[in-house]
């Protein structure tokens, strides 16, 4: 049944050409076959969405986190959309959702839009009618990144990594510095903020992109930061949001995404699996609030669903051509 | 008279038929019924052994799997 919906989802976003632009058998077997380009995607004016689920098979001896490194997605993301599914051993051939598909953050379109709930970064590079986005690991419990905006005020490559006093505490076999190399967490690059003590850099360790593994820095693949340490001007606006849900218009039907909570997150990396929770508190209100008028076409039995589920992947909640009016609130 | 014929026939060879039916076969059966159940216990007994060590193994290996994942989730941790 979830398979079904993605696949009908696959077919909407052809449909409405967000998707890949190839056609027919050619166009199946290369959104099967090829890895995606998840990194850049064309925006035009208003756009609320990008990408689009793809479903990938496995190839032994390759794990979840070979697959997330190809298809530019962070490992809780990768994990709550395959749940139950062994990232170590995944098997060979099986069918893994990649979910590659994006509510624009609720944010302006503009500098670097950081969203801490889906571990995600978002890049609208000035006079370019694209966004690129990124998946990040963050901060564990307890260690969250500011909420707020900020700037790049410095770009490092080769950065040297002083850890801080209060890791120095957790940690006293720290040396005092760590030089550049492959033993600097830092990565090859870093970008500092006008927040003293925060980074976004690369790492040593790409496993840790999508999980909560950090002091409060937020940390891309190398490639990525690679990237972005090439695009990014010192001065680039920085604004760090935690939107676990997300709800936007797409041709003219309403979408709900919501990412697991933090806890959630953690016991993906432990259990592989997670504990279903109660919805996130201000569901409803966010979802009524982005339907406006047209609230009275929300399916409000799928709204739970997706809250309840927390699969991070957007999820259309409209009944299509339902006439204003004809769908009760149930709410 | 010919229905109390048929009624005297029949009262005579109920009782017969009756003991045809139920004696020897029903002996035959509880002994065989018996050596089978027997068998049966004991396969369900290997079968219920199997099952726990199984569970056993099965618990085992899910708890060295989320150690495994806790150790190398704090192993990532900067």
């Amino acid at each position: 049944m979830a398979v079904e919906r993605l696949v009908n989802r696959k077919r909407k976003w052809r449909r409405l050409g967000y998707g890949k632009p190839f056609f027919g058998l050619l166009g199946s077997l290369f959104l099967i076959v090829m890895p995606a380009m998840a990194a850049e995607f064309p925006l035009a004016a208003k756009q609320t969405a990008v990408g689009a689920v793809e479903i990938s098979s496995t190839h032994e001896p390759d794990t979840l986190m070979d697959l997330g490194r190809q298809y530019d997605l962070g490992f809780t993301q990768l994990m709550a959309a395959n749940r139950g599914v062994n990232p170590w051993v995944p098997g060979n051939g099986r069918q893994i959702t990649v979910p590659n598909f994006y509510l624009l953050p609720d944010a302006p379109h503009s500098g670097i839009v950081i969203n801490l709930a889906e571990q995600r970064l978002y890049y609208f590079p000035p006079g370019k009618k694209v966004v690129e986005t990124f998946p990040i690991g963050i901060g564990v419990q307890g260690a969250s990144t500011p909420i707020g905006v900020t700037r790049i005020v410095a770009k490092q490559a080769n950065p040297v990594w002083y850890p801080p006093v209060s890791i120095h505490e957790e940690r006293p076999d720290l040396p005092p510095f760590i030089p550049a190399g492959p033993d600097n967490p830092l990565g090859a690059y870093a970008f500092r903020l006008g927040w003293p003590s925060y980074l976004i850099h690369g790492t040593n360790k790409p496993d840790g992109v999508g999980r909560n593994v950090s002091h409060g820095c937020m940390h891309l693949y190398p490639e990525d930061i690679e990237r972005l340490f090439r695009e990014i001007p010192v001065g680039t606006q920085v604004r760090v949001v935690n939107q676990d849900v997300k709800a936007a218009w797409v041709d003219d039907e309403l979408f709900v995404e919501v990412h697991p909570t933090k806890d959630q997150g953690d016991e993906l990396a432990i259990d592989n699996t997670m504990t279903p929770t109660a919805p996130p508190v201000d569901l409803e209100s966010r979802v009524t609030e982005a339907a406006g008028e047209k609230a009275a076409r929300i399916d409000w039995s799928i709204v739970r669903q997706v809250g309840l589920e927390r699969t991070g992947i957007p999820t259309q909640v409209t009944i299509r051509g339902a006439p204003p009016g004809s769908v009760a609130n149930s709410g | 008279m010919r229905n109390l014929k048929s009624v005297l026939f029949l009262a005579a060879a109920a009782p017969l038929a009756l003991a045809a039916c139920s004696s020897s076969p029903a002996t035959t059966s509880t002994t065989d019924y018996s050596a089978v159940s027997m068998k049966a216990d004991q396969a369900m007994a290997t079968a219920q052994q199997a099952l726990h060590t199984a569970q056993q193994a099965e618990l085992d290996a899910k708890a060295s799997n989320q150690q495994s994942n806790q150790e190398y989730q704090r192993s990532l941790t900067k």
